[in-house]
């Protein structure tokens, strides 16, 4: 097991507001982390910091594993392009660091089929609906063999077999030691798929197992209210 | 035909339509995609108010426009990324300052200056070192942009998304405005402060209603702003006659502009038509 990205006493301050207190936590290589919290706790925060997108204003990222990580990543807000004549293809390639599109057209085709998306690949990304353009840019997040791949809510605007599929996908991806790193609101994707489990209010309130954490006190201590948990044919 | 290319002036023109025609769509492509495609006015207006200085001083005029353009497009940049002001604000300030400074030093000046060939540019007003300054600057935004391409392009998607590519959006963002403001000046004897922006936008409006990928948008737009270039300056020769000459950047700008509005009318009817077969 490898370090990735490990994060000490990360402190973020916006506008005099105190949005990360105090964060350690380590990524290694066989995670497949995903976080969890209220809206405003500061997990989009987090993941940038994570991304180097935000740099802490006390505290250290260290990626020990290497001095450059080539980050997968997929924005919480998606881009708007209005008005662009860019193809899914353009968008996808983008991702490659430089390598010529001749050898990456492969690559992104398979890619692209396996999330079923390959269809839409010579349409302006203008054409596709808002989850197919979430499934393009999580395309792009994974197709340049990425160090750690880093997504703000990768299934918010995806339909749930869509999403049953990314995960099966992601998990594949996982299991070649390329951690993942992902945040949601939805219990069920991050304990089905996670095998790590950060829940953040600002603080760091838990971090451990996806098993660990279905004891209802970290959702209640995070959410601030009572979760209850059900078991169901042998998930809880 | 051949009698036009009897005068070098003509043959001046022609060179240096052809190689605006296509750096300037090259530029706008990226300026258009960002969403700040009124930078392009502000920046002629800032070259206006750079011409205005290097005249007033009488100091090296053509180096001095270049130099003030150069610093303030990288100021009005900077501004604008700041979020201090809204970017339109920050435009509106510049491109009225720029405007004012201009007249002001203009009217100040000691020199004979005919504003209007400043503002909507002449045929006879370009010489053989104007276009000296057209070609190298054509050639370095052709070649800067082969090496900048993809990084624009990511840029033009998506800040966070570049960041996290290890791009210097910074860098980038600052040497295309520099890029643009350096073409301006180099082209403003020709097309004028008041037309310009024009090229770097209507061709890749054009071009956007006629393909459907980035890349082919820039070679449509190339070849929109080429046809309509060279008619331009081939019809303001032609039509000019002594007292009144046609600026060649009138005619360009209402080629480019009728060609818009009918690509435009002609992509609308067939959606029309296609909402109505639907039902």
């Amino acid at each position: 097991m490898n370090k990735i990205i490990e994060l000490e006493g990360v402190n973020v301050i916006r506008n005099k507001n105190l949005i990360l207190d105090n964060i350690s936590l380590t990524v290694n290589d066989t995670d497949f982390l995903g976080l969890i919290g209220p809206s405003g706790s500061g997990k989009t925060t987090l993941l940038k910091v994570m991304s180097g997108l935000i740099i802490p204003d006390t505290g250290k990222v260290t990626f020990p594993s290497k001095k450059k990580l080539k980050i997968g990543y997929l924005p919480q807000s998606l881009p708007s392009l209005p008005n662009s004549p860019a193809t899914v293809m353009e968008i996808i390639a983008s991702g490659f660091d430089s390598k010529p599109f001749a050898n990456n057209k492969e690559k992104i085709v398979s890619i692209a089929k396996e999330m079923g998306i390959d269809k839409l690949l010579d349409l302006k990304i203008t054409q596709l609906s808002g989850g197919q353009i979430q499934l393009v840019f999580l395309v792009r997040a994974l197709v340049d063999a990425p160090d750690v791949i880093i997504l703000d809510e990768p299934s918010s605007s995806i339909d749930t077999k869509s999403q049953s599929k990314i995960f099966k996908i992601l998990s594949n991806v996982n299991k070649n030691n390329i951690p993942i790193v992902f945040s949601s609101h939805d219990t069920f994707a991050l304990t089905n798929s996670a095998n790590r489990i950060a829940c953040i209010n600002k603080k760091l309130d838990y971090h451990g197992t996806s098993k660990d954490f279905l004891g209802n006190k970290h959702l209640a201590e995070s959410y601030g209210y009572g979760v209850d948990v059900l078991s169901h044919q042998g998930h809880e | 035909m051949l009698e036009i290319l009897s005068h070098d002036f003509m043959v001046n023109a022609l060179i240096g339509s052809i190689v605006l025609s296509i750096t300037a769509p090259i530029l706008g492509m990226f300026v258009v995609s960002r969403r700040i495609s009124l930078v392009g006015d502000t920046l002629s207006h800032l070259a206006f108010a750079g011409i205005a200085i290097g005249v007033f001083l009488d100091f090296f005029p053509f180096l001095t426009t270049i130099a003030f353009s150069i610093i303030a497009s990288l100021l009005l940049l900077k501004l604008m990324q700041s979020k201090i002001l809204n970017s339109d604000a920050v435009l509106a300030v510049f491109f009225s300052s720029s405007m004012a400074i201009g007249t002001v030093l203009l009217s100040l000046s000691q020199q004979i200056i005919n504003i209007n060939e400043i503002l909507f540019g002449s045929l006879l007003w370009i010489t053989t070192q104007d276009i000296i300054y057209q070609l190298v600057v054509g050639v370095s935004v052709v070649v800067i942009t082969i090496f900048s391409y993809k990084k624009w392009f990511i840029i033009s998607i998506d800040h966070d998304l570049s960041r996290v590519n290890n791009t210097n959006v910074n860098f980038y963002d600052n040497l295309l405005i520099v890029l643009t403001s350096i073409l301006i000046v180099v082209s403003v004897r020709m097309v004028g402060v008041l037309l310009i922006s024009s090229l770097l936008v209507l061709p890749i409006l054009i071009a956007l209603q006629l393909t459907n990928n980035f890349r082919n948008t820039i070679f449509i737009a190339i070849g929109v702003s080429l046809l309509c270039s060279l008619s331009g300056v081939t019809s303001s020769y032609y039509l000019s006659s002594h007292p009144s000459i046609i600026p060649p950047s009138g005619l360009i700008v209402i080629l480019l502009s009728a060609i818009f509005t009918i690509v435009l009318i002609k992509n609308n009817l067939k959606i029309d038509n296609k909402l109505e077969s639907n039902f």
